[in-house]
């Protein structure tokens, strides 16, 4: 059975947002802001430590949960990340997708797990 | 740009937006750049004018915790002995220093506020809303203006001087029409009162 990956390489996110392609969607940043207190240069920061290594032993240390298609956008996938303690010691629910049109991250969900 | 939410048409904007903070209700961002949606209104935005969204609720949020009466503060030891924490475990914990407790400083010295730390006792975040600290008919002249500045839809004054207050200062820039169908941001409660008070 191959290991779950995610669909967007996670090297290739950071470099994103390493080079500030990156987009937040409102209703992620209002709840990043309500959950954890955090503005745009943490949420950033914290996407960087992300790692997709899979623990089979210890689940609840795996960042990486799921790969699903976008409900809206047509040939796009979403990834999705559950973290527990990823930064500052807060449990993150995050997912995004790398828009076709732009090359950009978008960062549709961030928040509380 | 497609929208990620209904496949709309995203433009660019440079607009007043709406944002929650805990502390004050929902306050206006001026002067925002986004991406919005034709369709279902869902907005991207990029890093820097995120930030500078943050940075703008953080600044409201902090001239409004100015405002709050200096007795109701209390120093870090005395809300570390109330959180059953020692000084050294208060000050490094990451939520207090991320504003999880309501704090003003004087002479280089952090305060806090009292109800915010109880709260965060009970809850693990202390931010509350403070439209319930002011006793509303005791709300300094300076405190108005303050909160003139974030219109809060949460915040409705209660008594009729207040009204008038805001309905007056609402003069110079709004007629009624533009209250009512103009400005969008303006709840429909708030909008009400408003005009309500201006009709006497």
């Amino acid at each position: 059975m191959p290991l779950p990956k995610p669909f967007y390489p996670l090297k290739t996110i950071k470099e994103k947002i390493r080079s500030a392609d990156i987009k937040i969607n409102g209703n992620a940043l209002q709840s990043a802001f309500s959950d954890f207190g955090w503005d745009a240069n943490d949420i950033a920061v914290s996407l960087k430590k992300l790692n997709d290594k899979y623990h089979p032993i210890d689940p609840a240390k795996n960042h990486f949960y799921k790969t699903d298609p976008h409900l809206s956008l047509p040939f796009t996938m979403l990834d999705f990340y559950k973290a527990f303690k990823l930064y500052l010691g807060e449990d993150v629910y995050t997912h995004l997708y790398l828009k076709h049109d732009n090359g950009k991250i978008v960062v549709s969900s961030f928040k509380r797990k | 740009m497609i929208c990620s939410v209904c496949n709309g048409t995203m433009i660019r904007l440079c607009k007043s937006i709406p944002f929650e903070s805990k502390a004050l209700g929902t306050i206006l961002v001026p002067d925002v750049t986004l991406y919005k949606c034709k369709v279902c209104e869902d907005s991207l935005y990029d890093v820097k004018t995120s930030q500078k969204i943050i940075d703008f609720v953080r600044r409201a949020e902090q001239t409004a915790i100015s405002e709050l009466p200096l007795k109701d503060f209390v120093s870090a030891i005395r809300a570390a002995e109330i959180l059953g924490i020692s000084k050294q475990a208060f000050s490094k914990n990451e939520k207090i220093k991320r504003g999880f407790i309501y704090s003003a400083t004087l002479d280089n010295k952090h305060y806090y506020y009292k109800k915010s730390v109880e709260t965060f006792k009970k809850s693990g975040d202390g931010r509350l809303l403070l439209s319930l600290c002011f006793p509303v008919e005791s709300v300094s002249e300076n405190a108005l203006k303050s909160w003139m500045k974030n219109v809060s839809t949460s915040q409705v004054p209660k008594t009729r001087d207040m009204q008038w207050l805001i309905a007056e200062s609402f003069l110079p820039e709004f007629d009624d029409d533009s209250l009512i169908f103009g400005n969008s941001y303006i709840s429909e409660r708030y909008t009400k009162v408003v005009c309500a008070s201006r009709r006497g």
